[in-house]
């Protein structure tokens, strides 16, 4: 413990004018704990059969003491947690801090963001209301037209043709229990490369001293941030708490304008936008090809980014992560308008 | 979604915004004296590198 303590008393995080942005990966660690110890109580009383969930998620927010406040705080952390890992990978994105030689870092970045999402997809499903079995029907439908893999994935995603008990024990099964594992596996590797290379330092950037103590000086900027963001957190769990719909009916018509999360806002707007067919390609397929295109290139960038990693600013790939910002503000704003 | 305007019993087992603002202000009272603390051992610890 001691040497432990050591090696964080010798570890130096930079101070520079974009220091504020290194503590959005603490806080999206955070808004993970607050999701297991929530997700924990939650599971107490969840019971994942179509026969029962609506019924069990009812009886957490009517009956078992301070339920409706857990589930409310679930869900708002899920949100913001998602929140929190956008805006770590965009800041590190512009930092570059992917470069050399933190390449592994940032590609278990980027498993992490996937996993995230994975685990606001698959928690959808579980209180089985109208609106998530729904939602849930149209997000599993959307890889079908990847070639070769895209029904396969939809199988393996329901269970079947149709969204059921089968797809709510798939979904269940992935939330609690496959995604959590490799979850941690991969913030601890995560964290001890964090460890190990320490916080990037930006290219070009005036450092404003040598930097300071990982511990304790760090630590308590760190859950001074949490502290804020458990406030943020309770504001918005008081203040619009999570209601719980009516119960799904397989058999009845789709409620009108449905629409998914917020961070599935970009994918829903872009397959809008995109018309039915695009020189002689489905405009889906087209949508399911570029999302595959951006995760592979996010994926990569440590070793596209030739310039960055020769300590070289990079312009091309600072415009690059402008846009995509730009792009997801635009892309949501219109789905929230239109 | 319910907010503080709306009526209680909107949605079964969310409290009526009354009880869920007491609730907000005893939670933001308890955070901000957590927050006062650290940011006095934040500076304790600054002061102490610096020398």
């Amino acid at each position: 413990m001691e040497s432990l303590l050591g090696f964080l008393r010798e570890k130096k995080v930079p101070q520079h004018k974009h220091s504020f942005w290194y503590l959005f990966g603490g806080l999206a660690l955070f808004f993970f704990i607050v999701q297991v110890l929530t997700g924990m109580l939650l599971l107490l009383y969840y019971s994942p059969t179509p026969a029962t969930a609506h019924e069990s998620v009812d009886f957490i927010m009517t009956q078992v003491p301070f339920g409706w406040l857990i589930r409310s705080v679930h869900s708002w952390s899920a949100n913001l947690m998602i929140a929190s890992v956008f805006i770590h990978l965009f800041s590190t994105f512009l930092m570059k801090a992917y470069r050399k030689p933190r390449e592994l870092m940032w590609m278990s970045g980027i498993v992490l963001l996937m996993i995230v999402l994975g685990f606001g997809f698959t928690g959808y499903l579980l209180p089985w209301d109208t609106v998530s079995y729904f939602a849930t029907q149209i997000g599993t439908e959307i890889p079908r037209s990847v070639p070769i893999v895209g029904p396969f994935t939809v199988q393996l995603l329901r269970g079947g043709e149709f969204v059921s008990a089968e797809s709510l024990t798939r979904l269940f099964a992935l939330h609690v229990a496959i995604l959590p594992i490799i979850s941690l596996g991969l913030i601890g590797l995560h964290l001890l490369l964090n460890q190990v290379y320490g916080s990037s330092k930006p290219v070009g950037i005036q450092l404003r001293s040598q930097g300071i103590r990982f511990y304790p000086n760090y630590i308590y900027r760190d859950f001074l941030s949490w502290t804020g963001a458990c406030a943020v957190l309770m504001g918005l769990v008081l203040v619009f708490p999570v209601a719980l719909g009516p119960k799904a009916d397989p058999f009845a018509s789709a409620p009108l304008g449905i629409r998914p999360e917020w961070y599935f806002l970009v994918l829903f707007q872009t397959l809008r936008m995109m018309p039915s067919s695009l020189a002689g390609m489905d405009g889906e397929m087209l949508v399911n090809i570029l999302v595959l295109l951006v995760g592979v290139g996010l994926f990569l960038v440590p070793f596209l980014d030739r310039r960055a990693s020769r300590d070289e600013p990079s312009p091309a790939f600072t415009i690059l992560g402008w846009a995509g910002i730009l792009y997801l503000i635009v892309a949501i704003t219109l789905a929230y308008l239109t | 979604m319910d907010t503080l305007k709306n009526s209680a019993g909107f949605a079964a087992g969310i409290p009526d915004g009354g009880t869920r603002v007491i609730i907000l202000v005893a939670v933001l009272f308890v955070l901000s004296i957590l927050g006062v603390l650290l940011v006095a051992r934040m500076r304790e610890a600054d002061e102490e590198a610096k020398k």
